[in-house]
C-alpha cells in the first residue's frame, strides 16, 4: 500500500528523497572536512619533529667534580646540598612526565665501505683537520720509526698526576699504514711521542723503559696531524702560542715573515715538532672490564687488540699500575732492523702485514653509521647546522620498512664521487664507541665540546651484515662540528633507517648516554608542560628543546583544529535535523494510510514492516545520492584547492553512507512501529 | 468582508495559533532556519579565525639563512670579506646598484671573529656584529656606559667591552698578530656572566686612521626581515650577483657565496594551511546553497500535510493570497525565531563556544573572532622569546 502512496504522489516522494539527499551531502561534506582537515593537521604534526636533548653541563667528566656522596643510580650529592641528578635518573623521571611520544634510541656504529674512500677531519678542507673527529678510526696508524733518546723525565715525583717516568723522542722514518689525507712528517723529523702510562714499569713496579735508543721500531697507534703549536717570545709579554696547521703555515708564510727573529728581533720561532704518535690503549681490569673511562665517564668498549690489561702495584709504589699488552693480543710495537719492508715479509712480521694492516686499512676506508629512526630529529638538524642539500629525506614509510635507503654528507659524496640514486656498500660492524672531547677557543675559557668516535673496525666485531644503500639525499654537515652538548656528526656519517640493520641494532648497548644517541621526542606544542614536569621534581632546565618553529605555528593548527570540529558538528547536527524532518513527513504522509490497514485488521508489525519496507528504498536511495553529491562536491572543492591532503576520503564517505543509512533505517523502525501501535488507539478512544 | 471585521492582529494571531499548535513542526522548521544560518555564520567565522591564525603564523615565524659556500656544504669555516656583511647590510649600494635595499630584505645580521690577542696576553678580541652573535654571551649581563647603545657595535668605534674581571683603565691596549695592529680600544662597557677571556669590539673597527677594516670572517647566519615578503626577499638577496642558492654541483669562483635559507617546513605548512582555508572558503557557498534547499524542502514537506486545512479556509471564503501570506508569514516567522538563534551560537565559534567549554577545543585563551587575535603564551614560554629576541643577553643600565 505504502508502495502504491509512493507512486502514486511522484513529487512529494521526489521532494522527500532530495531532502534527505541535501542533509546527507551536507553532513557527508561537513564529516569530510572533519576528515580531511584531521589529515591536514597530521600531516603538519609529522613536518614538526619536537625534541628534548640533555645539556652538557650535566655530564660530568672525569675531572671537573667532587660529589661528596654518590647514589645508587649515579646521581651525585655535593657539598653544598646540591643533588646532580644522573642521566639514568633524569631519563627515568622523563618516562613519567607529559607529552612525551617515546625516547629514540639512535644507534651508532661503523661500516667499511669496499670501494670508498673514508673522509677523515681534514681530507677536504685541511683547515678543517682535528684529531678529536679522527681518533677512533682514522688516526689509527701504523708507522717506522726510530728511538732517538730515552730520558728520566725530569718532573717525575715532583708534579704528582699524569707523568711518565720517561721522556722518549722518536725520529720518524716512514708511514707504514696512514689515512692518506695526513700531512707526514719529514723523513729524519722528530715527532712528539705519547705512551701509556704504566708501560714503563717491569712487573716489580721498577721502571723500565719499553724501548732503547738508537733501535728502530714499528708502532701502532694513533697518529696526530694537528700543529700542536708554534711557540713565539715576545720580549713584553713572555710566552703565548698560536695554533695553526702546517697547510695553514705554508699558504700564509708572507703573513708569518715579520715572526722571523732574524726580521724581528722582539720574537722568535720554536719550532718544537708538531705531529704526534700516541702509544696509547684503554686499560682493562683484572676482572675483564673496562678500567678506562671515556670524557662522559663511561667505559670503554673492549674491542680485542684495542686494550691494555691493567694490574695495580702494592700501595708503597710510586706508579699504582702496570700496563700490558695481553698475550693473545697484537703487539703494540716490534723491534726490526733493516728495511721495515723486508720485517713484513718474515714471520715476526706477518701479524703486522696479515692482520694490524688491513685492520688499520679498513678503519680508515670507512664510514660512520647512524640509524635513526628520524633524521630531522636530530640536534644538528634542529639546529639548522645541517641541512637537506639534494634529494629527500628518508620517508617515514621507509623507516618503518627499513629501506635500504640513506643519506649521506654532500662532502662525502663529493669525495668519493658519490649522486643521490647510487648505492653505498655497508659491511657493518658490532657498535662500539667511546666519547671524546675538544675545546674551541684557548686558554681558560675553553668551550668544551664532545664527539662520539667509533672504535677501529676489528675482525672479531664484524657482524657479517653487507648490504646496498642507496642513497637518497645529500646533507650539509659542520666541517668542525662543536656541539657542546655531544649531539655532533660529521660529513663522513651515513644516515639510514634503524629498521634496516636489526642486526645491528639488537646488539647495540642499551646504556646510551650521549645525546646523539638519547633523543626525547615530546608532542608538539608540548614543551612547557615537559619542562614544567621535570621543574616540579627538581630537573629543571636540563633539557634543550628544539620543534622547527612549532610554537609559531600553533595558532594556525588551533584554528585548523577547531574547523575540523565545526565542520564535524555542522555536518552532524544538520543530519539530525534534516533527518528528523524527512521521517517527520514521511511518517505523517504514511500515517493515514496505516490507520486505515490496522482498522481493516492488519497487525501493527505488518502495518510497520509495511511501512519500513516502502520507507527504506527511499532513504537508501536519498542517503547515498546524497553521499555521493557531497563527495562531488566536496572532490571538486578540493581540486579547486590542490591539495592532496584534502581529497575526499571515498571509503570513509561510503562508509559515513552506511552509518546514515543505518541511523536513520532504525530510527525509522522505532517511528514506524509507535506510528502503527499508537496511532489508531488514540483514534480509536476518540 | 468578514475578514476584514477580524481587525489586523487577526492573521498574525491566527498563525501563531497554528505554529504553536504544531509544535514539532514548527520546532524542526525553526531549527532548520537556526542551523543555516548557523552553519553559515560559524563558516565564515572559522575562515576568519583561519586568516588570522595565519596571519599571525607568518608574522612570529623567523626565517634563518646561513651564509656558507657556493656548495651549500661549508657554513663554519667559510673565510669571507667583511664586504659579504656589508652588503647585507645594505652599505654596498653605491658600488653596485643591484644591493640596493638589500637591508630591506634582511635583518638580525650575525657575524663574528675570534682573534687571540699577543697583548692582554691570553685574551681573545671578538669582533661582533651585535651581542647576540656570540652565542658566548647567552645569559650574559652588559653593563654599557652611558651614552653608549648595542648599535654603536654596528659601526667602526675604537672601543670595547671588557670582562667583568678584568683589570683595566678607560682604555685597553691590544696587540694583534697583524702589522701595525695594536690599537688603543676605549672602554665602554663591561660583561658579567660572559666569558672572562674575551674582549668584544665592533665588527668594522679599523686598527686606526688609514687602516683598512677588511678581514675574513668564519660564519655569518641572518634572517629574513618580513616573512610576508619572503619570495621578494629571497628574490632581492638571490638577484645579486654575490649571493646565490648553494648547489652540490656549484664551482666556487671565489666570488659567490651561497645562503641556505630554511624555509622548507615553513612553506610546507603554509601551503597546507592555505589550502585549508581555501577549502573553507569554497565550502561556505556551497554548504550554504545546500542548506538553503533543505530549508526549502523542509518547510515545503511539512506544509503539503496542512492541504485539508487550506482547503477549509478556502471553504470559509479565503483568498489563495491570504492563504499564501498566512503560510508565508508563519515560515518568515520561524525563520527569524531559528536565525536570531543562529548568528549567536555561530559568533560564538571564534571564542569557542560550547565546544570549548566543553574542553573539547584547546587554547581557551585566544578570542580571534572578537578580534583579540594573538597567541597567549604561557609565562616560561613568553619569557624564552623575549630572552631570544636578544639572543639571551640582558641589557643592563649602566
Amino acid at each position: 500500500m505504502f508502495h502504491k502512496q509512493n507512486a502514486r504522489q511522484p513529487w512529494a516522494t521526489a521532494l522527500l528523497g532530495l531532502l534527505l539527499a541535501l542533509t546527507s551531502a551536507f553532513s557527508c561534506i561537513g564529516l569530510s572536512g572533519w576528515a580531511s582537515f584531521r589529515r591536514q593537521l597530521a600531516e603538519l604534526d609529522t613536518q614538526y619533529t619536537t625534541v628534548a636533548y640533555p645539556k652538557s653541563d650535566d655530564i660530568p667528566t672525569r675531572y671537573d667534580y667532587q660529589p661528596v656522596e654518590q647514589y645508587e643510580d649515579g646521581s651525585l650529592r655535593y657539598e653544598d646540598g646540591n643533588v646532580w641528578f644522573s642521566p639514568q635518573r633524569v631519563s627515568d623521571l622523563a618516562k613519567q612526565a607529559p607529552g612525551l611520544l617515546g625516547r629514540e634510541t639512535n644507534v651508532l656504529t661503523a661500516a667499511h665501505t669496499p670501494g670508498l674512500k673514508g673522509m677523515s677531519s681534514g681530507a677536504v678542507d685541511p683547515m678543517a683537520y682535528a684529531y678529536v673527529y679522527d681518533e677512533g678510526r682514522y688516526a689509527q696508524s701504523v708507522v717506522a720509526m726510530r728511538c732517538l733518546s730515552v730520558e728520566k723525565n725530569p718532573d717525575f715525583d715532583r708534579v704528582p698526576y699524569n707523568l711518565d717516568y720517561y721522556l722518549i723522542w722518536f725520529e720518524w722514518i716512514d708511514p707504514v699504514c696512514r689515512v692518506e689525507a695526513y700531512d707526514l712528517p719529514e723523513h729524519s723529523r722528530v715527532i712528539q711521542f705519547y705512551y701509556s702510562l704504566g708501560l714503563d714499569m717491569d712487573e716489580n713496579g721498577e721502571p723500565q723503559a719499553p724501548f732503547e735508543a738508537g733501535k728502530t721500531y714499528l708502532l701502532r697507534g694513533t697518529f696526530m696531524d694537528f700543529v700542536p703549536m708554534y711557540w713565539f717570545k715576545s720580549k713584553e709579554e713572555g710566552y703565548c702560542w698560536f695554533r695553526y696547521t702546517q697547510h695553514y703555515l705554508q699558504t700564509n708564510i708572507e703573513k708569518f715573515r715579520t715572526w722571523d727573529p732574524a726580521e724581528n728581533p722582539t720574537r722568535y720561532r720554536n719550532d718544537v715538532p708538531w705531529q704526534t704518535f700516541r702509544l696509547e690503549q684503554p686499560f682493562r681490569g683484572e676482572d675483564g672490564t673496562s678500567v678506562s673511562r671515556d670524557m662522559i665517564g663511561r667505559p670503554y668498549p673492549m674491542v680485542p687488540n684495542f686494550y691494555l690489561e691493567y694490574k695495580p702495584l702494592p700501595e708503597e709504589k710510586a706508579r699504582g699500575y702496570i700496563v700490558r699488552v695481553p698475550e693473545d693480543s697484537w703487539p703494540l710495537y716490534a723491534e726490526y732492523e733493516g728495511d721495515w719492508r723486508d720485517f713484513l715479509e718474515t714471520e715476526e712480521g706477518r701479524v703486522w702485514r696479515d692482520e694490524i694492516i688491513p685492520c688499520c686499512e679498513r678503519s680508515h676506508d670507512s664510514a660512520a653509521v647512524l640509524f635513526t629512526d628520524n633524521i630531522q630529529g636530530l640536534s644538528q638538524f634542529c639546529q639548522q647546522e645541517s641541512a637537506l642539500l639534494e634529494g629527500r629525506f628518508i620517508t617515514r614509510e621507509e623507516y618503518e620498512t627499513g629501506a635500504a635507503v640513506c643519506l649521506v654528507g654532500a662532502d662525502y659524496a663529493l669525495y668519493n664521487n658519490l649522486q643521490v640514486g647510487d648505492a653505498i656498500t655497508l659491511d657493518l660492524y658490532k657498535p662500539a664507541y667511546f666519547t671524546s672531547k675538544g675545546g674551541i677557543g684557548k686558554g681558560v675559557q675553553n668551550i668544551p665540546f664532545y664527539y662520539t668516535c667509533c672504535m677501529p673496525l676489528a675482525e672479531e666485531n664484524r657482524l657479517d651484515v653487507t648490504r646496498d644503500y642507496t642513497i637518497v639525499g645529500l646533507y650539509s654537515a659542520p666541517a668542525r662540528p662543536c656541539d657542546p652538548d655531544g649531539h655532533s656528526f660529521r660529513g663522513d656519517t651515513v644516515l639510514a633507517p634503524k629498521a634496516s640493520a636489526p642486526e645491528v641494532v639488537s646488539v647495540a648497548e642499551e646504556d646510551r648516554v650521549t645525546p646523539l644517541l638519547n633523543t626525547l621526542v615530546l608532542k608538539n606544542g608540548s614543551i612547557d608542560e615537559f619542562e614544567a614536569y621535570m621543574a616540579e621534581n627538581g630537573a629543571a632546565n636540563r633539557f634543550r628543546y628544539y620543534d622547527y618553529g612549532y610554537s609559531e605555528m600553533k595558532s594556525s593548527v588551533e584554528a585548523m583544529e577547531a574547523s575540523a570540529l565545526r565542520l564535524a558538528a555542522l555536518g552532524g547536527a544538520t543530519f539530525l535535523v534534516g533527518a528528523a524532518v524527512f521521517l517527520l513527513a514521511s511518517f505523517a504522509r504514511m500515517s493515514p494510510p496505516a490507520r486505515s490497514l490496522r482498522l481493516l485488521g492488519a497487525s501493527p508489525r505488518k502495518v510497520a514492516w509495511e511501512m519500513l519496507s516502502a520507507l527504506l528504498p527511499l532513504t537508501a536511495a536519498g542517503v547515498l545520492a546524497g553521499g555521493a553529491l557531497g563527495g562531488l562536491l566536496y572532490g571538486k572543492v578540493c581540486e579547486v584547492v590542490l591539495s592532496q591532503t584534502l581529497a575526499p576520503d571515498w571509503p570513509g564517505l561510503a562508509a559515513c553512507a552506511v552509518l546514515q543509512l543505518a541511523a536513520l533505517g532504525a530510527a525509522a523502525a522505532l517511528w514506524a512501529a509507535l506510528t502503527a501501535r499508537r496511532s489508531l488507539m488514540r483514534r480509536n478512544r476518540e | 468582508m468578514r475578514e476584514k471585521t477580524r481587525g489586523p492582529g487577526y492573521l498574525p494571531l491566527l498563525s501563531l495559533r497554528v505554529l504553536v499548535r504544531r509544535t514539532g513542526s514548527s520546532l524542526l522548521l525553526a531549527a532548520v532556519a537556526a542551523l543555516g544560518v548557523y552553519a553559515g555564520c560559524a563558516l565564515h567565522s572559522l575562515a576568519l579565525q583561519q586568516q588570522r591564525a595565519i596571519e599571525e603564523t607568518i608574522r612570529d615565524t623567523v626565517i634563518h639563512c646561513t651564509v656558507t659556500d657556493v656548495r651549500g656544504m661549508n657554513a663554519d669555516n667559510l673565510n669571507i670579506s667583511t664586504a659579504y656583511v656589508e652588503m647585507l647590510l645594505g652599505r654596498k649600494a653605491a658600488r653596485d646598484p643591484s644591493l640596493a635595499g638589500m637591508d630591506q630584505a634582511v635583518s638580525n645580521i650575525k657575524a663574528k671573529v675570534d682573534w687571540e690577542l699577543a697583548r692582554p696576553f691570553g685574551m681573545t678580541l671578538c669582533r661582533v656584529l651585535s651581542f647576540s652573535s656570540d652565542e658566548r654571551l647567552a645569559g650574559a649581563e652588559i653593563h654599557l656606559a652611558p651614552g653608549w647603545s648595542e648599535e654603536d657595535f654596528l659601526w667602526d668605534a675604537m672601543v670595547c667591552l671588557i670582562p667583568e674581571g678584568m683589570e683595566a683603565g678607560e682604555y685597553v691596549d691590544i696587540l694583534v698578530n697583524e702589522p701595525d695592529a695594536n690599537p688603543r680600544l676605549k672602554v665602554v662597557g663591561r660583561v658579567s656572566g660572559g666569558p672572562d677571556n674575551v674582549i668584544y669590539s665592533p665588527f668594522f673597527m679599523g686598527w686606526g686612521d688609514g687602516l683598512s677594516h677588511a678581514y675574513s670572517i668564519q660564519s655569518c647566519t641572518f634572517d629574513i626581515r618580513d616573512t610576508a615578503r619572503l619570495e621578494a626577499c629571497k628574490e632581492k638577496l638571490f638577484s645579486t650577483p654575490f649571493f646565490t642558492e648553494p648547489s652540490v654541483n656549484a664551482t666556487p669562483d671565489g666570488f659567490m657565496v651561497g645562503v641556505l635559507v630554511h624555509d622548507e617546513v615553513y612553506l610546507k605548512s603554509l601551503e597546507e594551511l592555505r589550502s585549508n582555508l581555501d577549502a573553507l572558503r569554497l565550502l561556505q557557498p556551497l554548504l550554504l546553497v545546500l542548506m538553503g534547499g533543505i530549508s526549502f524542502f523542509a518547510g515545503f514537506l511539512v506544509n503539503r500535510r496542512r492541504k485539508r486545512e487550506f482547503a477549509v479556509m478556502r471553504c470559509l471564503g479565503r483568498r489563495r493570497r491570504a492563504i499564501f501570506a498566512q503560510v508565508l508569514g508563519e515560515q518568515l516567522a520561524l525563520g527569524l525565531a531559528g536565525g536570531s538563534c543562529g548568528p549567536v551560537r555561530g559568533a560564538g565559534h571564534g571564542s569557542g563556544g560550547p565546544l570549548r567549554r566543553a574542553g573539547l577545543l584547546r587554547g581557551g585563551d585566544r578570542d580571534v573572532f572578537a578580534g583579540r587575535g594573538g597567541v597567549c603564551r604561557s609565562g616560561g614560554q613568553r619569557q624564552r622569546d623575549e630572552t631570544d629576541e636578544n639572543g639571551g643577553v640582558r641589557l643592563c643600565p649602566s
